[in-house]
């Protein structure tokens, strides 16, 4: 490996005067050093400009992207800060972790629909898998509040009363 | 969790059907005030503080809690009657300028009615039960009068005639040392004469001078004088009458006693008592031969004819006819025969005495007058009268004063089914319905639909529109159809142009109003009278009266009232059904009537056994009618009516009955389930011994059949369930009776009267009655007397299945091995209780509250949380919705639903639901008749009374209104903007 390498490299940088011959030297000409054809036909204007956008969509769809995850440590002090009482404030706060997400992946179509390539599934798997992780944290918040139907009690309301089997009458006798 | 405190409370509201909103929105009220706390640390004191706060919400609830009432409210939704109750003695007053009559009643009452009206002037009422029993009425004398009441010692209380204040009051507890060899004294009655002979005791009132008569046997008469005002006593006289025995039946003519001794060759003896003149007056005797004559057959009756002059008649030929005798020196026979039920009284017209003969025949009260001592007929005085009010009439007192256009009697008349009417000269003045102060059994019924309403229903009713052959007749359809909207548009008319609507043999206000507060009240009262009376004004609608019968057993009134077939089922007609007794055979009668009209359905049925128990079937016919299940004398049963035989072999597997015989002590179970659909059979498939030795079976309360449980469970701090054990054949069984160790015992039994499996027991010591018990539920709330501690206290039990249920879908009594939790508390209640009963809604949502009853004449509504048994003793250990304990009950005065309108001497409370959720029909009975509703958890389905509709639909319209006329301005103003 290490062998082919270095003559590769000396392919590149060493010049062969070897051959005097004038067919051959009409033929070929090796190309001055650092001179790279394949280079100077990628560096055309339109390319460029192309290649640079491109660029910056993928950077952003994926800024976009990542974005709920990043929003996770912000949440997570939030919801510290917040604390577990049951007041206007926590509630509005839990109520907004829990609806921004939810909200964002109505839109998520939209949200997406500037970005093609061939990254979009994967961003938008991403940014769906993000904001999952936000519902979670909100649910998570919302079970330590207690605020969700999780126990027997919230569904004591819809418990039927029991169907009696026997009837029965009678009392103390009059006679 | 403990932030999330009591909601229901606060608002006082049902139940919310999601724990989470409760929550939710309760912190918002709780937490609105402080601001939200910017550090941790501040948080932990900051819920310290809320739960201060808690405590106090919690205070102000309750006081939210009792419905209280605005003095515009009063007598809006609730009304009262006063009664005083048959009469025993009456007399009138002719002394006072405001003419009045003085009643007496077999209610322990004594009134004064208005001459003119019959309303009561003053109403005084004395104890309960034999304490307060009225003995005697004295006549009126100046501006006052004496009545004797009561047992050992009796009272001797002076009233004042204008305002009934108690002028002076003493016992007669006077103890003979002399008389304790006397077979009569008996220790436990203070030393004066055994309980059983205190019937024989006789009062005499007369000139402020009070005699008390005690006939002694086989020995005399033994005559004390007291002064009636001050109590002190005159003088003690006896007076040797050896016939005296316990076979003599001794009546007092004043100031003569009249015995009647022996059955066939009777012998009349009569002495006079207050003959002073003669040292050792002597009996007169008469023999029946020289009054009725030879022939004559007894048994004979003796009699007192009550009036102004000592005469008594006698009636032979087992009632059929009488005579009377004129009690003098030497009695004068009057050899003229009276029918036998014909009533007697003697009246005095100047220095005349006039006998009047009151006879009721078919609807027709005569009164013919006589002349005492020459029986010529006094055609001037008598009087003739028919009146619906008016059945078998007694005369209880009468007087005829000559006035210038000459002679008007007033007489006062006792009727059988216990009215009080007032006549004067042949016309009724006023009627007054006592039978109303002695009530047996309740029902409130729902009223039917309006006649509009109804036409929409038979339209629509399936059973009619479809044909013979079961083909649609499209055109008779269409037929019914036009004519039933042109009625509607011809009552619509009617009613637009103010014109009344034909009449109808039903009043067109006894229909069923949208929220369903308008029902009617079914009453059975003790003298067999039934009544209807509608809710909003407790006006009487119609009354009935069931001829010849009597309550079941032999020492109470009991009759039974089922409710057969509501008014839900149109076009069937509602019908209600009453248990009770022949008066001569004892045996069993149903009697079935239209609780809306009063019309007798299939009129009075003889059953031709004794009834041993009954019960109302729970299913219905084709005809959606609730059949009557009764077990007589022999344990046989039979099916009233017999035709739904066939239903009830049908449901025999699941329906069970048990009885309870009170002197044997024993408690049995039977179960149908061996009918066939031809013969139903009685199996006994349980029995309970309970100990007879010193243990009465006192009550057995069961549910109320009609109860629905909404909430099936108890949500803990933790926020798990505790499920509650509803087991609707659950019943308490109380007995009461002298333990060994200690002086008095009551003991409760809860029992499953389907397995006969005893769920829970528990004994108190040194506690008595009364104890009244409410059943509802899964709880028990019981009071009784706490003789150690001398104080009525309340006592709770709460029974839970656990955390889990052991069946979600049915409730089976055979099935359930688990024995219930039991939770108990016992709380001391500051007054004493006359009866308690628990508010009902329709579907259960709304919290119960517990109607009390008090002596001193309230009713009070008492929350049940203020009794819940999980009430902790240890503060710590706090629950959702749970106050800490306190082992007193406070009563407030706002929770008092019937404010100042006192009610005297009840004896039940009936609850009904109402057709909103929120509200219970609470009819109270006694003495008194007290209806009101109540809203244990506020009215929170109806809007408030002055829910402002006009501001509203002022605000909806101008919104709406201004939302369009912006559109307008606004598109205009585009409009220009676009041309610029």
């Amino acid at each position: 490996m290490a062998v082919a390498k270095q003559s590769t490299k000396k392919l590149k940088w060493a010049l062969d005067f070897s051959h005097k011959n004038k067919q051959e030297k009409n033929v070929d000409i090796a190309s001055p050093p650092g001179y790279n054809p394949s280079v100077a036909l990628n560096h055309g204007t339109e390319l460029m400009r192309e290649l640079d956008s491109n660029h910056l969509i993928i950077k952003k769809s994926w800024d976009l992207a990542l974005g709920p995850l990043k929003q996770v440590p912000m949440n997570l002090f939030i919801m510290y800060m917040a604390g577990n009482s049951i007041s206007i404030f926590p509630i509005m706060m839990v109520g907004m972790l829990i609806m921004r997400p939810v909200k964002a992946l109505f839109v998520l179509q939209q949200t997406f629909k500037v970005i093609e390539g061939t990254h979009a599934f994967g961003q938008k798997f991403v940014f769906f898998l993000g904001q999952l992780v936000n519902i979670a944290l909100a649910l998570y918040k919302c079970q330590s509040m207690g605020l969700l139907p999780t126990h027997a009690s919230d569904w004591l309301a819809f418990v039927e009363p029991q169907t009696r089997v026997e009837y029965s009458g009678g009392g103390i006798i009059y006679v | 969790m403990l932030t999330s405190c009591s909601h229901e409370i606060t608002n006082g509201c049902a139940p919310t059907v999601l724990q989470l909103r409760s929550r939710v929105t309760f912190t918002l009220f709780t937490v609105m005030a402080p601001f939200l706390p910017s550090f941790r640390g501040n948080i932990k004191r900051f819920l310290t503080d809320v739960q201060l706060l808690q405590y106090l919400i919690v205070l102000f609830g309750l006081f939210n809690l009792s419905l209280c009432l605005y003095e515009d409210q009063v007598g809006k939704f609730d009304w009262r009657q006063n009664y005083v109750g048959r009469i025993k003695f009456a007399s009138f007053d002719t002394v006072s300028t405001a003419k009045k009559i003085i009643v007496a009643t077999e209610e322990n009452v004594v009134a004064a009615l208005n001459l003119k009206s019959g309303q009561i002037l003053w109403r005084r009422v004395f104890e309960r039960g034999y304490a307060g029993r009225i003995h005697a009425l004295s006549g009126i004398s100046d501006g006052d009068f004496v009545t004797v009441s009561g047992g050992v010692p009796a009272l001797v209380r002076a009233w004042d005639l204008a305002t009934g204040h108690i002028l002076h009051e003493w016992p007669i507890a006077d103890q003979n040392p002399d008389r304790l060899d006397s077979p009569f004294i008996s220790f436990s009655t203070e030393g004066l004469y055994s309980i059983e002979r205190i019937e024989d005791v006789k009062w005499h009132i007369k000139d402020g001078t009070l005699h008390h008569i005690l006939p002694i046997y086989n020995s005399g008469i033994e005559v004390t004088s007291y002064d009636s005002k001050t109590g002190e006593k005159l003088n003690n006289r006896f007076i040797s009458a050896p016939f005296i025995s316990e076979d003599t039946d001794c009546i007092l003519a004043a100031p003569y006693l009249a015995c009647l001794r022996g059955d066939s060759l009777a012998v009349l003896f009569m002495i006079n008592l207050f003959d002073t003149t003669a040292d050792v007056p002597s009996p007169v005797l008469t023999t029946i031969n020289t009054i009725f004559g030879a022939g004559a057959e007894g048994p004979y009756k003796l009699e007192t004819v009550l009036g102004d002059e000592p005469v008594v008649s006698i009636s032979t030929d087992n009632g059929q006819r009488k005579r009377i005798i004129i009690a003098g020196e030497t009695p004068v026979p009057i050899e003229r025969d009276i029918i036998g039920n014909t009533s007697l009284y003697v009246t005095s017209l100047d220095k005349e005495k006039i006998l009047l003969e009151t006879t009721y025949k078919n609807g027709m009260t005569e009164v013919a007058a006589f002349e005492l001592h020459t029986s010529t007929p006094r055609p001037q005085l008598s009087v003739a009268l028919t009146h619906s009010s008016v059945q078998a009439p007694t005369i209880v007192a009468s007087i005829c004063p000559r006035q210038s256009k000459g002679v008007t009697c007033r007489h006062l008349l006792s009727c059988e089914d216990h009215v009080i009417a007032l006549l004067q000269h042949s016309k009724l003045v006023w009627a007054r319905e006592e039978a109303l102060a002695k009530i047996i059994a309740v029902e409130i019924i729902e009223l039917p639909m309006s006649e509009g309403e109804q036409a929409i229903e038979t339209e629509f009713d399936q059973k009619e529109s479809i044909d013979v052959d079961g083909s649609w007749d499209v055109f008779s359809m269409f037929l019914r159809r036009i004519c039933s909207q042109v009625n509607q548009a011809r009552a619509l008319l009617q009613t637009a142009l103010g014109r009344e609507p034909p009449q109808s043999n039903q009043r067109a206000d006894l229909v069923r109003d949208r929220f369903g507060l308008h029902k009617m009240i079914v009453v059975v009262t003790a003298a067999g009278k039934l009544f209807g009376i509608e809710t909003r004004k407790g006006e009487i609608i119609w009354q009935l009266t069931v001829p010849n019968i009597r309550g079941l057993t032999k020492d109470s009134d009991k009759m039974l009232l089922y409710v057969q077939r509501g008014s839900r089922h149109f076009p069937h007609s509602p019908q209600c059904a009453l248990v009770a007794a022949d008066k001569d055979t004892n045996e069993g009668i149903v009697y079935t009537f239209n609780p809306i009209t009063g019309q007798p359905l299939e009129g009075l049925t003889r059953l031709g056994y004794k009834i041993k128990q009954s019960m109302l079937l729970h299913a219905p016919t084709e005809e959606f009618l609730r059949s009557i299940v009764i077990l007589d004398a022999r344990d046989r049963v039979h099916v009233y009516p017999e035709c739904a035989t066939a239903v009830a072999a049908s449901v025999g597997k699941s329906t069970y009955l048990f009885t309870a015989d009170q002197t044997a002590g024993v408690l049995s179970g039977f179960s149908l389930a061996y009918s066939t659909p031809q013969n139903l059979i009685a199996h006994k498939v349980w029995e309970v011994v309970m100990s007879t030795k010193n243990q009465r079976i006192t009550q057995i309360v069961s549910k109320n059949p009609i109860e629905r449980v909404h909430s099936q469970g108890r949500v803990l701090g933790d926020r798990s369930v505790l499920y509650k054990y509803i087991n609707p054949n659950l019943v308490a069984v109380v007995t009461q009776g002298v333990g060994s160790t200690h002086k008095n015992t009551l003991n409760l039994y809860l029992l499953d009267v389907i397995s006969g499996a005893m769920v829970f027991s528990l004994v108190h010591k040194r506690a008595r009655g009364p104890v009244h018990v409410v059943h509802s539920e899964n709880w028990l709330v019981y009071s009784y007397y706490n003789e150690k501690s001398r104080r009525t206290e309340i006592a709770t039990l709460e029974l839970y299945e656990g955390k889990t249920q052991s069946n979600t879908t049915v409730f089976s009594s055979l099935a359930t091995t688990k024995l219930p939790i039991v939770e108990r508390q016992a709380f001391i209640f500051p007054l004493s209780i006359e009866s308690i009963r628990e508010t009902i809604t329709e579907k259960g949502i709304t919290s119960k509250h517990i109607m009390v009853a008090l002596a001193n004449g309230g009713i009070l509504e008492l929350p049940w949380m203020l009794v819940d048994p999980r009430r902790p003793t240890n503060p710590e250990m706090r629950e959702e919705g749970v106050i800490p304990y306190m082992p007193e009950i406070p009563i407030h005065m706002d929770a008092i639903v019937n404010y100042n309108q006192s009610v005297a001497k009840v004896s039940g409370i009936h609850t009904s639901p109402s057709g909103l959720e929120s509200t219970c029909l609470v009819f109270v009975y006694g003495l008194d008749l007290f209806y009101t509703r109540v809203a244990p958890s506020k009215t929170f389905d109806v809007l408030k009374e002055d829910f402002d509709y006009y501001l509203i639909i002022i605000v909806l319209a101008a919104l709406v209104i201004s939302s369009y006329v912006t559109k307008k301005l606004a598109s205009q103003k585009a409009q220009k903007q676009a041309w610029k």
